[in-house]
C-alpha cells in the first residue's frame, strides 16, 4: 500500500497543498512548528478518521477558515482517491467520489502505524489511551470490530441513562442481550490481538535490550469470564445489575478495559523507567506494524513523527533496519542528518510555515 | 422574504416548519400556489383542514382512522387471533402493501428510547395489555424495528406478555430479498443465522 499524493486545504497551517510523494522514504524536516506533524497528521486523519493529536477536529482548521478538505490517492493492487470533508460541524467522506454513510466507512482504505514520542503514554497514561490503541488497531483490520464498538457505544449510553434516571430494576437491562452479544464479540477481538501483540513483541524486545528483559502483554478485561461468549457475559451482567444501580452506572464492559506491561514479572507502568518504557512502545509498535501486516496481507504506511532523538543510539540502530525498504515511510525531523541515511528510494522535503520544497539531497 | 406581502409571509413559514422543506422550498410552493389555478389552492387547504378534523386515532388499535374504530379493526374479514405489534401507524401500511398479512394491529406511537426520554409508560403498552388479556389471541408478532431501541422495547414487550399464555413471536430480519452473503454486514449474517427457519 503507498499514498501516492496528497492534498491538503485550510488544514492546520496549511492553506493549500498538493504533494506527490516517494513511494519509498519520505523525509520532512525543518524547524519546530513548521507543519511537518500536521502532515503526517493528515494522513492519519485519512487513514484513521481522527487525529493522534486532537479530539476537537476544530482545531484542525485552518485559523480563520469555516472547514478543511483532505483527500489522498491510495495506490494499492488499483488507484482509490480517498477524500474527508469537514465544514461547519459537518463532515463528510468519500471513496474515488462515493459519498459515503459515515466517516468511519473510510477506515481501513488507507492503513498506518505511528510512532511518536507519545507513544510512552501508552506506558504511563490512563487506561483510555491503551483502549484507543487498540481500537484504533482493530479498527483498521477489522470493518465488524468499528461495527460492534460503535453499537456497543450506543447501547451503553441508553443503559446508563436509565440507570441515571432511575426507572427501576428492568428497564435499563432491556439492551443487555444486545449488549452481550457486541461485548462478546469486542473481548474476544481484543483478547486475540493483545495476546498476538504480545508473542510480536516479545521478541522484538529480547532483541533490543540484547536478551535482556522479557515484556508479556496481558490483556485486563473488565468483564472476567471463562470464554467471551454472549451467554456467559448476560449472565454476568445480570448478576451485577444491583451494583450498577447502587453505583449509578454500567460498571463493567469493555469501557472498563486495559492492558499490562509486565517486564520480567513487574508492572513496567509502575516501575519501568523512561527508557524502559520508550523501548518497551517501540516494541509495542513494531509488534503492531508486523501484526497488522500479517492481519491484511499488506504492508501499512508508517509515521515516525520526530522519534530520533527520544531513542538513544542503541534503539536508533535497531529502529529502521527493521522497516526500511518494506514499506513507505514518512518521517519527520529537524536535522536531516538524522534521517538521510535511511536506505530506500527518497524524497526530502523542506517544511517551512505552512509549505513544503522538495530539495535535493 | 421581507418584502413579500403579509398574507404570503404567513404561507411561506408554515410551510417551513415542514420536515424536509426549507426556506427556498416554502417560497417556491407558496408563488406556485398563487400563480395556480385559485381552485388548486383552494383544495389544498380543504384538504388540510380536512386532515385535522376528520382523522382521529383508532379506540382499539391507535392507528389513523376516520370513525372511532379503523378500516382494519372494523372489518369482518380479520382474523381476530393473530396480533401484530408496530411502533409507528404508518408501518400499519406498509405491512397492508404487502396483502399477506390477514391479522389485526395494534400501534405503539414510539418505541423505548431513554435518550429522548420515552419510557413503557409513553407507549400504549398499557392498552395493548388490556387488549390481550380480554381478547384471546392465539399469536402476537413484535415488529418493532431492529435498532438497539426497537431490539429493547421487542424485550420488554415479550415479557410483558408472555404471562398471559399467548404466543409470542418476533419479525425475521436477515438477508434483503435478492441480496447476496457476501454484501451483508456480521451482524445481518448472524440474525439471519438466528432467524433461519426449517425446510
Amino acid at each position: 500500500m503507498r499514498l501516492k499524493s496528497l492534498v491538503l486545504r485550510d488544514f492546520r497551517n496549511y492553506r493549500s497543498l498538493d504533494v506527490d510523494f516517494s513511494e519509498n522514504v519520505n523525509i520532512l524536516w525543518g524547524k519546530n512548528a513548521q507543519g511537518k506533524t500536521n502532515i503526517l497528521e493528515a494522513i492519519y486523519f485519512l487513514a484513521t478518521a481522527r487525529s493522534f493529536r486532537t479530539l476537537d477536529r476544530r482545531n484542525l482548521i485552518f485559523w480563520d477558515k469555516e472547514g478543511f478538505l483532505l483527500s489522498g490517492t491510495v495506490v494499492n493492487e488499483t488507484e482509490k482517491n480517498v477524500k474527508i470533508t469537514f465544514f461547519k460541524n459537518k463532515k463528510s467522506a468519500q471513496i474515488n467520489k462515493r459519498q459515503l454513510k459515515k466517516l468511519s466507512d473510510l477506515i481501513g482504505v488507507l492503513r498506518v502505524v505511528i510512532f511518536t514520542p507519545e507513544d510512552i503514554f501508552l506506558m504511563k497514561g490512563s487506561p483510555l489511551q491503551r483502549r484507543r490503541f487498540i481500537d484504533i488497531y482493530l479498527s483498521q483490520v477489522d470493518k465488524n470490530y468499528i461495527a460492534a464498538l460503535q453499537t456497543f457505544k450506543k447501547i451503553l449510553i441508553r443503559r446508563n441513562s436509565e440507570i441515571k434516571r432511575r426507572t427501576g430494576e428492568k428497564t435499563p437491562f432491556l439492551w443487555d442481550e444486545q449488549l452481550s452479544q457486541h461485548c462478546a464479540y469486542i473481548i474476544k477481538r481484543r483478547q486475540e490481538v493483545i495476546e498476538e501483540l504480545s508473542k510480536a513483541a516479545y521478541s522484538y524486545h529480547r532483541e533490543i535490550t540484547k536478551n535482556k528483559e522479557r515484556l508479556k502483554i496481558e490483556y485486563q478485561p473488565s468483564i472476567k469470564v471463562n470464554e467471551p461468549e454472549k451467554e456467559n457475559i448476560f449472565k454476568y451482567l445480570a448478576e451485577r445489575r444491583k451494583k450498577d444501580i447502587e453505583e449509578g452506572y454500567t460498571a463493567r464492559g469493555p469501557h472498563r478495559d486495559d492492558i499490562s506491561f509486565i517486564v520480567d514479572g513487574r508492572d513496567a507502568k509502575l516501575f519501568g523507567s523512561e527508557g524502559q518504557q520508550r523501548s518497551i512502545a517501540l516494541s509495542l509498535k513494531n509488534a503492531e506494524f508486523n501484526l497488522m501486516c500479517k492481519a491484511t496481507g499488506d504492508v501499512p504506511l508508517i509515521l515516525a513523527d520526530d522519534v530520533l532523538p527520544v531513542l538513544d543510539m542503541e534503539r536508533r540502530k535497531a529502529f529502521f533496519p527493521s522497516i526500511e525498504g518494506r514499506t513507505q515511510i514518512f518521517v519527520s525531523s529537524t536535522d536531516k542528518r538524522d534521517v538521510v541515511n535511511i536506505k530506500g528510494d527518497k524524497k526530502l522535503f523542506r517544511v517551512f510555515s505552512g509549505n513544503i520544497n522538495e530539495e535535493r539531497l | 422574504m421581507s418584502g413579500y406581502p403579509k398574507s404570503i409571509k404567513n404561507v411561506i413559514s408554515e410551510f417551513k416548519k415542514l420536515p424536509g422543506i426549507g426556506r427556498r422550498s416554502a417560497e417556491r410552493i407558496a408563488l406556485e400556489l398563487l400563480k395556480r389555478d385559485n381552485n388548486d389552492a383552494l383544495a389544498l387547504s380543504e384538504a388540510v383542514k380536512n386532515i385535522v378534523s376528520s382523522v382521529k386515532e383508532c379506540k382499539v388499535c391507535h392507528s389513523f382512522s376516520e370513525g372511532d374504530f379503523c378500516d382494519i379493526c372494523s372489518s369482518p374479514a380479520r382474523d381476530t387471533k393473530i396480533l401484530c405489534i408496530v411502533e409507528e401507524a404508518k408501518e400499519v401500511y406498509s405491512i397492508e402493501d404487502t396483502a399477506g398479512y390477514k391479522g389485526v394491529y395494534h400501534v405503539l406511537k414510539g418505541k423505548i428510547s431513554p435518550l429522548d426520554g420515552i419510557g413503557p409508560e409513553q407507549l400504549t403498552i398499557k392498552y395493548l395489555l388490556e387488549r390481550i388479556k380480554e381478547k384471546k389471541f392465539e399469536e402476537v408478532i413484535i415488529a418493532t424495528n431492529s435498532d438497539v431501541d426497537g431490539e429493547a422495547t421487542s424485550i420488554y414487550l415479550a415479557e410483558e406478555i408472555k404471562p398471559y399464555g399467548v404466543k409470542v413471536s418476533r419479525i425475521a430480519f436477515g438477508l434483503p430479498v435478492g441480496g447476496s452473503l457476501d454484501y451483508v454486514d456480521r451482524d445481518t449474517i448472524s440474525k439471519a443465522l438466528e432467524c433461519r427457519k426449517e425446510m
